[in-house]
């Protein structure tokens, strides 16, 4: 009797494990892990949520003087970056429209420096066109220091990407322990990031060639919030589903030599795949559940001081 | 309603306890809904310019939940975070900005507020001293506000005022003055880092 049981339960455990692995499979199939042209844009949209007014970004307009580049990322791709300068990076751009009614594009750009003077930001609006609004931000390290360093990772066979908009060169790793190393040797320069999030950054499109990082010229895009945390969850699933089978061939095997008194295995064997097999957790979602309201008391201090005012 | 009335009379330091008045739409504003976008926000404080009380109230009933929680993020002290809403909202009552994007600006100022008084406040009495009224009522919640209070202070506050607060990146990018891409990148870490602390490090 307590053959056949073990037996029985062999074989419960067995189709269970198989039905983990195949739901596992099939819903992984349903992740929306490749990004088609038609949705990349909402979901670079959602991501990095652009917004189309830019006032705040007039500020450092050069007065007179203007060169003639609109993309100034191009044109220092194409003649080499100044020492002062860390990157430059175009941010957007959006219709205008003249009093008289012409309408014409204005382009906007970050422009990293290492030396914020008057001078190389003078030197920066010189080259950029009438219609270019620039915005500078203070950065450690000039494009030159970091191609080389991005250099030198390329030759290591490491993944690492400029970024565009950043003074960062970010390296995507599987185990980023492993690589704790290279955030040291180079200072922060180098930030080291999980391979999931690999071409989730918009900057990483190497459109104008200028930055030296890949150049497909495709920006991918993660997957929406959520998605990704469930293909790491089912993939847990497919590894418990995995263990489940073996365990359950050995019960069987076990119970038919019938050399051994079998104890029932713990379903709590898997209790860590368990733990992992939970509700898809759409972590931002619970981050808004977390807002919380001040007492009800506070209001009415308030709008009983201003009553006394 | 049991969660905010507890709040009430433990948290009240000067013990008003009168009359209470709950707002019937408190829970909505738990769930952390943004009831008040930047045009809305605006046509208020044009209101609010001319006098009308009204107008903060309506601004108040829309902001005050992720406002507090912005200064509860800071802080980690309710009766501070309810000091910086006290503080913020006066003010704004006082000199009603003339902005762009008030909202941002609101969270700015929320942001500063709450920083300078944790600098006149370091050894105010922590949250933990008021027992179980700090805790959410859910364990899931507070699994994910462990989360948070376990982020370096830049990424929680990057993840809060996006989530919490409803700002969006380069809004953050000028509240926090960090560049755009930083504040994408620190946005990106945090959530991987609370997948992690939240799962365990399954993958």
């Amino acid at each position: 009797m307590r053959i056949f049981a073990a037996m029985v339960t062999g074989v419960l455990l067995m189709t269970y494990g198989a039905t983990c692995v195949y739901a596992a499979e099939e819903l992984m199939q349903e992740v929306p892990y490749e990004n088609s042209a038609t949705s990349r844009a909402e979901e670079v949209e959602e991501i990095i949520e652009i917004d189309y007014d830019y006032p705040e970004y007039i500020e450092g307009r050069g007065q007179g003087g203007y060169g003639t580049e609109q993309i100034l990322e191009k044109y220092y791709g194409k003649n080499g970056y100044p020492d002062y300068i860390s990157y430059a990076f175009n941010s957007g751009s959006e219709w205008l429209s003249s009093e008289n009614g012409a309408d014409a594009v204005a382009w906007y750009h970050e422009v990293g420096l290492t030396d914020m003077s008057e001078e190389n930001q003078q030197a920066v609006l010189a080259v950029a066109a009438e219609n270019c609004y620039v915005r500078f931000y203070q950065c450690t390290w000039s494009y030159n220091e970091r191609k080389a360093v991005y250099d030198e990772l390329c030759a290591l066979g490491i993944n690492a990407v400029m970024g565009r908009n950043t003074e960062n060169i970010y390296v995507y790793v599987d185990d980023i322990d492993e690589y704790a190393e290279l955030e040291k040797r180079y200072g922060g320069m180098v930030v080291l990031s999980d391979e999931a999030f690999a071409g989730f950054d918009y900057t990483i499109t190497g459109e104008y060639g200028a930055t030296g990082a890949n150049t497909t010229g495709i920006a991918s895009v993660a997957p929406a919030e959520g998605t990704e945390y469930e293909a790491h969850t089912l993939m847990a699933k497919t590894d418990t589903g995995a263990q489940m089978l073996f365990a359950g061939a050995g019960v069987v095997a076990l119970a038919a030599l019938a050399f051994l008194a079998v104890r029932r295995p713990k379903l709590s064997a898997g209790a860590d795949g368990s733990a992992a097999i939970q509700q898809t957790i759409n972590i931002r979602e619970l981050i808004a559940d977390s807002t919380e309201a001040p007492s009800a008391e506070v209001k009415h201090r308030i709008m009983s001081s201003i009553d006394t005012e | 309603m049991r969660f905010l009335l507890k709040d009430t009379l433990i948290a009240n330091k000067t013990c008003h306890i009168g009359v209470i008045v709950i707002e019937a739409d408190a829970e909505e504003a738990l769930k952390g809904v943004i009831r008040m976008n930047d045009d809305k926000l605006r046509d208020a404080l044009v209101r609010l310019r001319s006098g009308d009380s009204e107008a903060l109230a309506e601004i108040y009933d829309g902001l005050s939940a992720p406002v507090f929680t912005v200064a509860l993020r800071i802080t980690k002290d309710r009766a501070l975070a309810e000091d910086v809403v006290q503080e913020l909202f006066i003010k704004l009552y006082r000199s009603p900005p003339e902005v762009k994007k008030p909202r941002a600006y609101i969270f700015q100022a929320a942001r500063n507020t709450a920083l300078d008084m944790l600098k006149r406040n370091p050894a105010h009495e922590s949250v933990e001293e008021h027992g179980d009224i700090a805790a959410p009522v859910r364990e899931d919640v507070s699994d994910v506000v462990a989360a948070l209070e376990a982020l370096p202070e830049q990424q929680r506050a990057i993840v809060t005022l996006h989530i919490n607060a409803g700002l969006k990146f380069r809004e953050i990018a000028e509240v926090t003055g960090d560049p755009l891409g930083t504040v994408l990148w620190r946005y990106r870490k945090a959530l991987s880092t609370m997948r992690e602390f939240l799962i365990g490090g399954a993958k």
